[in-house]
């Protein structure tokens, strides 16, 4: 194929185009410096998330609902909008609509737990949810955390650092610490989250619980100084995820004694 | 998409911050190339897709499906880049990038040097056009996106994306002959003259 002839007749796209990907491709080799990146727009993402949880927790009509708007709006026209959100509200709270889900802890429920006893391994990792425990303390997560084929009394441990709880379309942070924050453990580790809300008439809670961050820590003699040495792991493949199911309980059964590792 | 992506969108959208950050790692890479290849320097990709990821983030809210995440994010990015395109040609920049030769083609063997030739040709013409037809050229051929994609990313109708395209491969058949008419005024096959734009609608 003669050079500069390959658009000189219309019929050969097939060519064109595999010239055009190729040239395309060619051209998107560079390395992008990706952390580089995160650095820079990591301040303002936090600054949009602080002032978007601003909003949503200070909304400006419950603020001062006494305050004389500026503007033309008549001041007995706002207080008709308060009284018919009061008898809104009233009405919700009557059918349960609004306020369901707290009278689940003011009723007969009282703790919702089940021994889980799920795995999730990768990089030579298993990690282990042996229990689940909910009230309106909180919930609960009794975990394991090691090495493949290491005893407890090994020299290696496991970190959980980064995990995040689901509840219907809610998602609460459970974990978020650093390498060397947390005490070496390399037996069961307890986390604990903000209460869950299930609904009065729900017999069991559904949660998934994503472990996207863990680390190895291993602690080195040199020169008689101890050392300790991290290894921080977030799995390629998604985070570690675990589903599972804990039923109510009538019993009144203390914390302490349903979690055993 | 896979469960596992939707609950990553999810937690993006309920302010994660590790999902941000992997969210951000898994398109960034190509949305710089994606600005590179439309014309800009690197140093603007990178604060091109910055902006575009950090814009995405405050109206995250906005999306309602989060399926509809990859084309929702990447049509955010496109009118992003074309704005900085339109922005960039109003005040006459143009990235010395663009007109940088490939140095090493004396030392290749022959065929390897005039394939690599052919889309050093290739490439300045593309270049050369106006984003309008540059753009879809680059989603269509480097992103495999279909024309029904490219549509729905640009906001235009699928008609008139086929157009364009139509179009964008006209003038760089126009350009070509015109470079090929050009090289045969001087001597010697191996020269080669930095085609002028012979499509300037569009813009």
């Amino acid at each position: 194929m003669k050079k500069h002839e390959l658009f000189h007749t219309e019929p050969d796209d097939a060519a064109k185009e595999t010239l055009l990907r190729a040239t395309f491709h060619r051209h998107a080799t560079s390395t992008v410096d990706i952390d580089q990146g995160w650095e820079k727009i990591a301040p303002q993402v936090r600054t949009a998330r602080q002032q978007t949880s601003s909003l949503q927790t200070a909304p400006r009509f419950l603020l001062n609902p006494f305050r004389q708007p500026q503007g033309e709006k008549p001041f007995l026209r706002r207080w008709h909008m308060i009284a018919a959100s009061v008898v809104l509200l009233l009405v919700l709270l009557g059918t349960g609509i609004v306020g369901g889900p707290l009278s689940s802890w003011l009723g007969g429920n009282q703790i919702a737990y089940a021994q889980v006893n799920q795995s999730q391994q990768a990089y030579g990792i298993t990690i282990t949810l042996v229990e689940a425990y909910a009230s309106k303390a909180g919930t609960f997560l009794v975990v394991k955390a090691r090495e493949n084929g290491q005893g407890p009394a090994h020299d290696v441990y496991v970190t959980l650092l980064y995990a995040t709880l689901r509840y219907q379309q809610e998602y609460i942070p459970t974990i978020h610490r650093k390498p060397g924050e947390s005490d070496r453990t390399s037996t069961c580790q307890t986390f604990r989250a903000p209460a869950v809300h299930p609904a009065a008439d729900v017999h069991t809670i559904s949660l998934t619980w994503y472990v996207a961050k863990l680390a190895l820590s291993k602690t080195d003699t040199i020169k008689s100084q101890n050392k300790v040495y991290h290894l921080v792991i977030a799995n390629p493949q998604g985070d570690w995820i675990f589903h599972f199911t804990i039923p109510f309980h009538q019993d009144d059964s203390k914390p302490g004694q349903a979690l055993r590792c | 998409m896979q469960e596992r992506d939707l609950d990553l969108i999810k937690r993006w959208q309920s302010a994660d911050e590790h999902a941000t950050h992997v969210l951000f790692n898994q398109h960034y890479p190509r949305l710089v190339h994606l600005a590179m290849l439309s014309g800009l320097a690197q140093d603007e990709a990178q604060d091109c897709a910055q902006e575009a990821f950090v814009r995405a983030f405050v109206r995250r809210r906005q999306l309602r499906d989060p399926a509809a995440f990859p084309l929702w994010f990447h049509r955010l990015f496109m009118h992003h880049l074309l704005d900085v395109l339109k922005a960039r040609q109003r005040r006459g920049q143009v990235p010395l990038e663009r007109i940088e030769e490939d140095a090493c083609l004396s030392t290749q063997p022959e065929n390897v040097a005039l394939a690599a030739e052919w889309q050093a040709s290739l490439w300045q013409q593309v270049q050369a056009l106006p984003a309008t037809y540059r753009i879809p050229l680059i989603l269509r051929y480097y992103e495999e996106y279909s024309l029904r994609e490219i549509a729905h990313l640009l906001g235009k109708r699928e008609g008139t994306m086929r157009v364009i395209l139509h179009r964008a491969l006209q003038c760089l058949r126009l350009q070509a002959e015109e470079q090929k008419k050009q090289n045969r005024r001087f001597s010697g096959p191996s020269m080669m003259v930095s085609p002028a734009s012979t499509c300037s609608k569009g813009e």
